[in-house]
């Protein structure tokens, strides 16, 4: 196997893992893989409706919808994805029997296919959004494209990290559950970071989600003031993960497969 | 202007591929061991050693019976070659294309159906989907099931759809662990058959407990004892050493 071999490789051994997820997931009911769309989408409207209930106005903007889903996208596009990585290496345990799959092939599939799937999500509901409710807006299309790359990197680096963790240690993955329980109030999805108290902020400033969702409303809304935000560190929050993540997986995948 | 195509030079003979003569002991097929040591855990400070400090060429092209008792490792062996799993010290190095354990089903996903499963593994490797197909299809004489999901199979059928999906992929050296027999008298034959031609160019290792499959489709064997792993040049040779660990092993 040259160096060449594997680039020809790899794209071909992911294309069919990415094939084989498409046919197997969702297979039994009605209407088949479009439910990985509606599923999220669906979800999404629902917290939404039922939220614009009784905050009818944003801290920022006047449109309730628009100010949540720039929250709540980023953070379920981050909890599915790390989801979908961490589990790829039991998701693809019989298929790794073969020595032309390697574990990296199942964690770019799976991360692949998922993203595409979750900014197709990404994308319906905010347009849905302009197109219903038409609110004033001046989009930076490089801050939001910024967000969902530092989504896409902080899902695969906690991804991996946990990948390896959850395989090795079964007790971490019931504390991971419980410790990361908080997220969905933490990462200012229904407040921003400049409506918090100065001690909340200090503290919450360390969450790199709470940071992404900055990023994303910088992008979203003109009069947004992201000067707290720190896209080094979410790389950072990201990178040094996605290493230790990779070189563990590459040194114990194969203990992972067997004698674990 | 007929002429023209009259005179056009005869077409160039076929070029005949050169005889590559027997394959490098060392080239694409072969295994080589180097000091692998691979243990388990069987208690507080005590280890279960397979194979300790052990280097060995399997060669290329040559088809070598694994022998051992029950419980001597041959099972992790394959897995240390197909690099399924891991092992304590020293390296593996596969050259070429190394198969999967042949006949092995656990990666048919119950909810595609038989065709579906085979693309998939030609996607994998690299091979035409269709071609992977029409030729598990003729091999494998499933028919209409084919189309049907896995979970709907017998094991029989399940095991005519992985072993016709093993012979349609070529290796370079092919794994064999316990090769159950499948099937009616002529589908075995089949089987053989389709197996021997498979193996004519490549390199095999194969495990299993059945001597006459040894005799007729093995010329070297490997025999597993007590953590040394040790290679004899005639079958025969190796049935003897082999014969001789199982009473020293029983008694």
């Amino acid at each position: 196997m040259g160096l060449l071999n594997a680039f020809a490789r790899t794209p071909r051994v992911v294309g069919a893992l990415m094939l084989r997820e498409m046919a197997t997931t969702y297979g039994k009911s009605p209407g088949g893989y479009i439910w990985a769309v509606l599923e999220p989408l669906g979800g999404i409207l629902m917290m939404a409706i039922c939220f614009s209930l009784f905050m009818r106005t944003p801290p920022i903007g006047d449109n309730f919808m628009l100010f949540y889903a720039s929250g709540i996208l980023p953070f379920s596009i981050y909890m599915d994805l790390s989801n979908k990585v961490s589990g790829s290496i039991s998701f693809s345990r019989a298929l790794l029997a073969y020595p032309s799959v390697t574990f990296m092939d199942a964690i770019l599939a799976r991360l692949l296919l998922n993203s595409l799937m979750q900014f197709l999500v990404f994308y319906i509901v905010l347009g849905g959004i302009v197109l219903v409710y038409q609110p004033d807006l001046i989009p930076d299309a490089s801050q939001v494209a910024l967000a969902l790359a530092l989504i896409l990197l902080l899902s695969f680096g906690m991804g991996t990290l946990n990948c390896f963790l959850f395989a090795m240690y079964p007790l971490y993955k019931q504390i991971w559950s419980i410790a990361t329980r908080p997220l969905l109030l933490a990462s200012g999805i229904f407040f921003t970071y400049h409506s918090l108290p100065p001690m909340l902020q200090s503290v919450l400033w360390y969450n790199p989600i709470l940071q992404i969702v900055g990023v994303m409303r910088d992008g979203i809304y003109y009069q947004y003031d992201g000067a707290y935000i720190s896209v080094t560190y979410v790389l950072l929050f990201s990178i040094v993960p996605m290493l230790l993540g990779l070189f563990f997986l590459s040194r114990y995948y194969r203990v992972i497969l067997y004698e674990k | 202007m007929l002429a023209r195509f009259r005179a056009s030079p005869p077409p160039p003979e076929e070029p005949v591929a050169p005889d590559p003569g027997p394959p490098r002991p060392a080239g694409p097929g072969s295994v080589r061991f180097v000091s692998v040591s691979k243990s388990y855990r069987t208690g507080f400070r005590q280890r279960k050693y397979v194979i300790r400090d052990c280097s060995v060429l399997f060669p290329a092209g040559r088809k070598v019976a694994l022998l051992g008792h029950n419980g001597s490792g041959k099972s992790t062996m394959m897995r240390l070659i197909s690099g399924a799993q891991d092992y304590d010290s020293g390296e593996i190095i596969c050259n070429g294309a190394m198969s999967w354990p042949i006949g092995f089903a656990g990666a048919f996903h119950p909810e595609m159906t038989g065709a579906q499963n085979a693309r998939f593994v030609a996607r994998v490797h690299g091979i035409d989907t269709d071609a992977m197909v029409d030729f598990v299809q003729d091999f494998s004489e499933l028919g209409d099931y084919l189309d049907m999901p896995f979970r709907t199979y017998s094991s029989g059928m399940r095991a005519r759809l992985a072993f016709g999906v093993s012979m349609g992929v070529p290796f370079d050296c092919y794994l064999v662990d316990e090769v159950t027999s499948v099937g009616d008298k002529r589908f075995r034959e089949k089987c053989a058959e389709t197996f021997h031609t498979r193996l004519s160019r490549a390199s095999a290792i194969m495990a299993t407990h059945s001597l006459t499959q040894v005799k007729t489709m093995c010329d070297m064997a490997a025999v597993l004892h007590a953590g040394t792993l040790t290679l004899y040049d005639s079958v025969e040779e190796g049935l003897e050493v082999h014969k001789a660990n199982q009473m020293e092993a029983s008694r």
